[in-house]
Order: C-alpha cells, then structure tokens, then sequence
C-alpha cells in the first residue's frame, strides 16, 4: 500500500516489546514515510515559478486559475452563565474566487480534523483540502495505535511539519486547528510558511482585517452562547461586506466540551439586513422594484 | 567589447552610447546562459483547445452536454467531431475542457483505477468513490499540474444525480451544476438563473427539474454559448446518464461558423 507520506510495511514480522510479549509491527511501529514524491517538472524547472507562470493571476488561463480567498475566524470563550457551554466558535464565508471569477459560493471551509477537532481553509482550496484530509489521517492512525484521543497540539505540530517540509514551493495553506482536549479549548494557527501559534481570537483571509475589528471590539472573555454565534456571524458579514475575496453564505461550528455542533449556512446579505435593523441604521440605497 | 573601439577623449558620446548597449546586451543574453537554460525559461507544455461543457443534476438523473469542436491556438478549427464527455462507466461520466493531452492522461488513469477496481472488490466503483480518487490525483500534480477543468457527473449509491467540480489541482465540491472551459462565464449565470432559482424574481415560476427540461435548458445554454464565444460550436453532445438505465447519448448540430 502506498498513499503519498505515510506507509504501513507490507511485511508480516512480529516485533518484541519491552516486556517481552510479541506483536505485529504494523500495530506497535509508527508507520515510516513511503517513497512517494510529487513529480515536478522536467529540465530542472522550478515548480512554484513553472505553477505561477502557467496557473498564475498573469496567466492566460483565466477560469483555470487555483480556487482561492476567504475569511475564516475562531475564538475561544468561557461561558458566562450555567446554561451556556463555552468552547469555540468558529465562523467561515463560502466564497472561492478563481482569479476574478467567482467559482463557487457554497465551498465548506470548516473540516473535520477528528473527532473533536476543526481544521478551516484559508489560502489555496485544494491545498487546504489536502494537507487537512493527511492530517486527519494521522489523527486516526495515531488514536488507533496510542489508544488515546491526539491533542490539538500535536495534531497541528504534525500539520506544521508537514507543511514546513514543502517552504518555498508555493504551496498556500493558512488554517486553524480548533479543538478541545485534555488542557481545554485550544486554537492553532498554521501556515504554509511553517508557522504555528496558540491563539485565543484568531482570523485568516484576505477578510481578516475587517473580522479583527469586530472582533476586538465586541469580544469579551465570558459570554453567553447565543452573544458567542452572533459575534462570530457579525464579525464574517462585515468582512464579506468590505472584501471582494469572501462572500456566500456563513458556515458556524460551535466546538463544546463534549461535541461539536455544525449550523446551518446563513446568507450574508440577509446577514446584513438583520444587523442593520438592530442598530437602527437606515439602508442608504433602497431600490424599489417598479 | 565595443566601448573600448571608440576614443572617449575624442568621441566621449559615442564611447558612452555603445557602453550602455553593450551593458544591456549583456545583461539580456549573458554568456553563461546554455541553450538548456533559454530552453527551460520558454518551456510551455500546456495548449488550450477550447471549447465548454457543463453538467447539471436532477433527482434520478444526470445530463452532461458538451460542444465538439477543437481549436489550436484559439484561431483554426482543427476537429469538428471532438469527443469531450467519457463515459468511463454505466454511472460515472467526466468531462473536461482544457489541454487534451492532460485529458487524455486523466482518462486513462481514471479508467485503470475502476478496472482495476473492478478486479480487486468485484463490482464497479460508485461516484462518490471516483470523485475523491479523482481529486487526490489531480493533487498528487499539484507541482506540474494537469491543465483541466474537470467535471465529474454520475448517479450515486442512492440514486440521486451527483455533480462533482474540480479545479486544475483538485479542489472537489459537490453542487447541482457545473460548467467548464471558455464559455463558463456565460454558462454559470444561465444555470444560476434556470436551474438554481437564484436570480429569478419574487414572483415567477419556478419549474421542477425533469429529464426534459434539463435536456431542452443545455441545448439553449450551448446555442447561446455558440453564438458569443469563438471556440464553442459545430454540435453539442449530450450524455444522459439516469439510474438503472444504460447511458444514452444524443448530438445535435450547432453553429459552424
């Protein structure tokens, strides 16, 4: 069996642990990487200005360009009264843009790492869709061979190393690993340049900066769970307002101490008009159908 | 080099002038560069042969159309019978547009993983199977990519009509319709419009999809395509793939022009 990375060995040897008992070495080993590589380019063509060049915004494929853009946001809050569950919100658009060109308003940019855990899609689409589907592979690999639930530390320590082994190559990956163990509720935010820090209010996108000003403005530490949704769906209308990369409807996994709930996609616009009538704030255009 | 012919003393413009040339002669063509290296910086492997196609999905059913011509260069028509959709089995048809020799390879080795399917589990891959196999190895490019734009239709496990869209690298999403190639922008907002009820108006009508309909929408959406996009036309070929039943296939003449 060869899937790209990770191999189990074909063979049928049994290994001695330290006690003495014999095992096969498929359950005891941790499994070694294959020998699969990715096929780059012939005549020693580099892969990210070859990929750039022919796939890239200055290309001539114009609907053939890398799905990518987004706004994804995550944080972590207490609850503020005994009816509420505390844990993460995590609040995503469904845009993916082709270049210019809208390619699909309905992308799933929350994906399951585990059982417990969220991975979001920031960057390049498949991209992120790979490197999280890998990871949520070795989640289930290791939970099979510790016996035990994988942290969300390791689970992104391992997708950070992953992606630091490809620096360079124009890969573009910016998610968040969103989950709650043994040490609490615990945000992760990994890059395609190899970085991964711990955070309690995050944002990735090009709608980033927009989710960031609401966010500092309305956060705070302890809320309720309903106050936790709304500033989540607020902070994702306003970036979709202001950004031409995020739009679509906004996708909203609440991650408990006990399990993680997916709502149902709300569209911005109507997004929009809920919060303006809350703020008592007048539609400055209204067009009337004639 | 040239500077040093002229007398600066005498002809200090001239000195500076063939200077400067030489200076920019050297920096566009150094003289380490080998052959190899201005053959590496040209290479381009991709060609665009034009053309679209879409797919749409109904509750049991599923219609890819495509048009048929091949252009070389986006100016001559070289082919006007192009076979665009394969049907790889009696519920799995893709279709691409794109460079065809990227869509050549992916055929193959779509067709090699349901043979060999086909021998290891003893009955035939279904769609969703397929569609994830298709991403993954369009993934497993992600450094030289195939230069596609892959659309994936069939008919599920439980019989629905399924509608898988990909991007050069294998992005996969899932929706009710598809469209690729040149005449995408023109064909996306037509199905929006007809087939998702998007921008249709409060008030108007709002037809259930049947196999006729959805058959009679694409051959529109392809006549309209023919007559705004140089690329698309000759005829369109549709493939009807429904649950239970065998796939059909139906041409019809478009503009030649």
């Amino acid at each position: 069996t060869d899937m790209w990375g990770l191999t189990y060995r074909d063979d049928e040897r049994d290994t001695e642990d330290a006690l003495g008992e014999t095992f096969d070495v498929n359950a005891v080993e941790a499994p070694v990487s294959g020998n699969f590589t990715f096929p780059n380019p012939p005549l020693g063509i580099q892969p990210k200005g070859f990929v750039n060049a022919h796939f890239g915004p200055d290309s001539s494929a114009k609907s053939l360009q890398f799905r990518k853009g987004t706004t994804t946001l995550a944080f972590v809050y207490e609850p503020l009264t005994e009816k509420d569950q505390g844990g993460i919100i995590v609040a995503v658009d469904s845009r993916a843009s082709a270049g210019e060109y809208i390619s699909s308003k309905s992308v799933m940019k929350i994906l399951d790492v585990g059982d417990h855990m969220v991975a979001t899609m920031a960057g390049g689409a498949a991209d992120c869709q790979f490197w999280c589907r890998t990871v949520h592979k070795y989640c289930n690999l290791f939970e099979l061979r510790e016996r035990s639930t994988i942290t969300v530390s390791a689970a992104s320590k391992y997708f950070a190393n992953v992606l630091y082994g490809y620096k360079g190559q124009g890969l573009s990956v910016g998610s968040m690993v969103a989950g709650y163990d043994k040490r609490g509720p615990q945000i992760f935010m990994v890059n395609s340049e190899g970085d991964r820090t711990l955070l309690k209010v995050c944002s990735v996108g090009s709608g980033s900066l927009n989710a960031y000003g609401i966010l500092d403005t309305y956060y705070k530490p302890k809320m309720t769970d309903e106050e936790a949704q709304k500033l989540g769906r607020r902070a994702i209308m306003h970036a979709t307002y202001r950004d031409a990369g995020s739009g679509g409807v906004c996708n909203l996994v609440h991650i408990t101490p006990t399990k993680k709930v997916r709502y149902p996609g709300v569209d911005v616009s109507k997004l929009w008009y809920e919060f303006a009538d809350e703020i008592g704030r007048d539609i400055a255009y209204d067009p009337r159908d004639e | 080099l040239n500077a040093f012919k002229h007398d600066a003393k005498h002809d200090p413009l001239g000195a500076m002038r063939a200077f400067k040339a030489a200076f920019a002669d050297v920096e566009e063509n150094p003289d380490w560069r080998s052959a190899r290296l201005i053959e590496r910086q040209r290479w381009n492997p991709y060609s665009m042969e034009g053309g679209s196609t879409a797919a749409v999905a109904g509750d049991n059913f599923v219609v890819i159309a495509s048009d048929t011509r091949m252009t070389a260069g986006e100016i001559n028509v070289v082919n006007r019978e192009v076979d665009k959709i394969h049907a790889l089995s009696d519920n799995i048809v893709l279709t691409t547009s794109g460079f065809y020799g990227d869509v050549l390879q992916m055929r193959k080795l779509l067709e090699s993983h349901l043979h060999k399917y086909r021998f290891d589990y003893r009955s035939n891959m279904t769609v969703d199977l397929c569609a994830e196999l298709l991403a993954r190895n369009l993934y497993y490019r992600r450094f030289f990519p195939y230069y596609t734009g892959a659309i994936l239709a069939g008919i599920d496990e439980h019989g629905k009509g399924a509608v898988f869209s990909y991007d050069p690298i294998g992005c996969i999403e899932r929706l009710a319709y598809s469209a690729s190639g040149a005449a995408e922008p023109m064909l996306i907002p037509f199905l929006d419009c007809q087939v998702g009820h998007v921008t249709l108006s409060e008030g108007s009508e709002r037809p259930k999809l049947t196999l006729d309909r959805a058959c009679a929408l694409m051959r529109d959406a392809f006549r309209s395509c023919a007559e705004r996009e140089i690329t698309t036309g000759d005829s369109i070929h549709l493939v009807i793939a429904e649950a239970g039943k065998p796939v059909r296939h139906e041409r019809r003449k478009l503009r030649e022009d």
